[in-house]
């Protein structure tokens, strides 16, 4: 530790790690750096704007098992408005941390020896290979407004440079530092209090919350503030005067055009949702142009803890919007809209992209939200979940993504208290289809199915119970039979009465007909089961080319009969004065697998999913209509030859 | 609701497959009647030549 007095007021100042450059002093707030000869002066910072942030100078922590000790901070002011503190942490093994603090996240990052690419070749939205394949999720330029304790290099009071922040899965999280000729890498993690181990900080204070009751500088009208502490601007609701919200004031902006949108659910309403209760802050309008111009809203929820969450209203259709880490979602670089992004392991499909640039708006924001803000949008969807891509070009680059998910009419009037908000006419781009959806079950019947046949297969016993040859002679009918005509006893056989039958007639004809008629009889009870068998098949040749038709063989089922000896009388008949038909064979044989059994049972399963499935499909159809990307839409390459 | 009564339906069909598979259940593609006199005095099918013989064929 070195003991000095502050070269421009005189106070005592004192630096506590060797290894730190500078110490603003605390009471003239000079940036005082050690030189061989002492301590120089390297001019003054402004005051520190309040950010009611729970960390403190001299706070000591733990991060993954190495103790540090918070020496100082610095605020930088982003492009957007707001300013976000940088605090330095000293570790005990002689290694500096950066701990950065925005929108109540913190990261915290070390010095890492790693190539970076130039400003220039860096891509938003694209990944660094040196850096992990970390993804670019801003590029921007920040303005050094203040400092205090003890910092590690030499802060410039107003100073620009710019830096790209990346991020990864497992809330993985770089910086590139460009102040220096050779950029800097800052690599390290998303984390908490918790995690960093720190004792003594206390929840987010609510110092502002005096500002939460104002009043409108141009009409007068009460405004409240429900997120004092991260506000950067707010809209009135009366007259749409816009004001950014700085030190607790209110500093007037600009005022619109009155072009009333009215929200159905109303400024400052409290809501629970997924058991969180939230309160409605801010609410804007939003629109696209294509053919026509599609407007839809958004309420800006927010929660002291969660922080800040959206509610999308669109076509009577609602959704509740979660933001995600721009590393947690597969995506390429933020010029190119991918077809497909994938999120935990989930594919999200294009479904929209376009410019949309804000309408209307009301109500307080993180951000200096003004009418006519344009940014690129993508939206993907894998319902009830959605994925939305946001591309801000203007001030600092930046790709930012948020998780949708469905909510119906009925479950955003419980959770916000509101009634009879309007019926949805057309089917949304994150609604789940309604039907039952019958895939897995059909699919778990029909291997079922499968098995069932598969074992009643094997179980078959297909045996022969009869099977002879009748050799038709020329010698005179018998039993009163005509010229061509024959009558025919099958010897008894005995039937097990525990399977069906089957009775095959077979003859070799050639250009002729052979009738059998049958009767299968039950030798005891007299029950007889007739049945016909009419074989022919004819052939020939026609313009030169062979055809024939009909069949030399036929079969009949017989239902399981009863138990018993059975017998069957067999009556032959042919064309008259032809020349007598081949030997006819005649099988009898029981136990026989039937796939027609099988193949109606597989159609009464499959019926409905098969309905289910038309019906769904109807449904997808028309969600889809709405798409820029739809995949029912047939291309007919109609305007491709236009120049 | 529905899909509860599919799965139900499922095990209907799936279940009256294996029935009727397994008893020997056939479409009905036979007439059945009763012969008091035995098979050799039976006259056959509307088909034989007793009733006019077969009109197919050719």
């Amino acid at each position: 530790m070195s003991a000095a007095n502050c070269p421009s007021c005189g106070a005592p100042i004192e630096f506590a790690i060797g290894s730190s450059a500078v110490v603003v002093c605390r009471y003239c707030r000079s940036v005082v750096a050690r030189t061989d000869r002492g301590v120089a002066s390297h001019g003054q910072v402004a005051a520190l704007v309040d950010t009611s942030s729970p960390l403190q100078i001299g706070m000591p922590g733990n991060y993954r098992g190495k103790g540090f000790r918070i020496t100082g901070r610095t605020q930088l002011r982003h492009q957007a408005g707001g300013v976000w503190d940088e605090w330095y942490a000293a570790f005990d093994d002689g290694r500096w941390g950066w701990l950065a603090e925005a929108q109540g996240r913190f990261y915290v990052t070390f010095k890492v020896a790693a190539d970076a690419p130039s400003l220039e070749q860096l891509q938003l939205g694209g990944q660094v290979p040196s850096i992990e394949n970390l993804t670019v999720a801003e590029i921007g330029e920040a303005e050094l407004a203040s400092a205090e304790g003890e910092l590690p290099w030499t802060p410039i009071p107003g100073s620009h440079y710019a830096y790209a922040d990346l991020s990864g899965p497992s809330r993985k999280f770089a910086t590139i530092d460009y102040s220096e000729e050779t950029p800097v890498v800052f690599k390290g993690n998303e984390t908490d209090l918790d995690e960093l181990g720190i004792r003594g900080a206390e929840p987010r204070k609510r110092t502002r919350i005096a500002v939460t009751a104002l009043n409108c500088s141009q009409c007068g009208g009460a405004l409240e503030l429900r997120a004092p502490d991260e506000t950067e601007r707010i809209w009135c609701p009366y007259c749409g005067s816009g004001h950014d919200v700085v030190e607790g004031k209110l500093q007037f902006f600009r005022k619109l055009k009155r072009q009333k949108v009215e929200p159905v659910i109303p400024l400052g309403t409290k809501g629970t949702v997924d058991g969180e209760e939230y309160v409605v802050a801010g609410f804007m309008q939003r629109a696209v142009k294509f053919d026509i111009t599609y407007y839809w809203t958004e309420y800006l929820l927010y929660h002291q803890a969660k922080g800040f969450r959206w509610l999308v209203h669109s076509d009577d259709h609602w959704s509740f919007v979660t933001p995600l880490r721009p590393g947690e979602v597969t995506d390429g670089p933020a010029d190119f809209v991918a077809k497909n992004v994938h999120y935990e392991g989930k594919q999200y499909r294009l479904f929209q992209d376009a410019t949309a640039h804000v309408t209307f708006v009301v109500g307080e924001f993180y951000w200096k939200v003004t009418v006519g803000e344009t940014v690129d949008t993508a939206d993907y969807i894998a319902p009830p979940y959605g994925i939305s891509k946001e591309v801000t070009r203007t001030g600092a680059k930046e790709v930012s993504y948020s998780h949708a998910r469905y909510m119906t009419r009925k479950e955003v009037e419980t959770a916000f208290g509101v009634s009879e908000l309007p019926r949805p006419r057309l089917v949304g781009p994150l609604q789940p289809y309604p039907g039952p959806k019958l895939v897995m079950p059909w699919l778990l019947f029909l291997l079922l199915l499968i098995a069932a046949a598969a074992i009643v297969g094997m179980r078959a016993p297909n045996r022969v119970i009869a099977n002879h040859v009748y050799a038709i002679e020329s010698s005179t009918p018998s039993n009163g039979a005509p010229p061509n005509g024959r009558l025919f006893f099958v010897e008894p056989f005995h039937v097990s009465g525990e399977h069906n039958i089957v009775i095959d007639a077979a003859s070799s004809l050639d250009n002729q007909w052979l009738f059998v008629g049958g009767d299968f009889a039950n030798e005891a009870t007299g029950r007889v089961e007739s049945f016909e068998l009419p074989l022919e098949y004819w052939h020939g040749v026609e313009s030169g080319e062979r055809w024939s038709e009909g069949n030399r063989e036929k079969r009949v089922y017989i239902a399981r009969p009863p138990k018993g000896r059975y017998t069957m009388r067999v009556e032959l008949q042919w064309e008259a004065n032809k020349p007598l038909p081949p030997p006819v064979h005649i099988t009898v044989r029981e136990g026989v697998f039937r796939l027609p059994h099988f193949i109606l049972a597989f159609l009464a399963i499959s019926l409905f999913p098969a309905l289910a499935l038309i019906h769904q499909l109807s449904f997808e159809s028309q969600r889809w209509k709405e798409s820029s990307h739809n995949p029912f839409e047939i291309d007919t390459g109609e305007y491709d030859d236009e120049e | 609701m529905l899909k509860t009564l599919y799965v139900l339906l499922g095990f209907v069909i799936v279940g009256g497959y294996v029935y009727a598979a397994v008893s020997g259940m056939e479409f009905p593609r036979t007439r059945k009647s009763y012969v008091t006199g035995g098979i050799r005095g039976q006259h056959g099918s509307g088909n034989t030549y007793w009733y006019g013989g077969y009109r197919g064929g050719k």
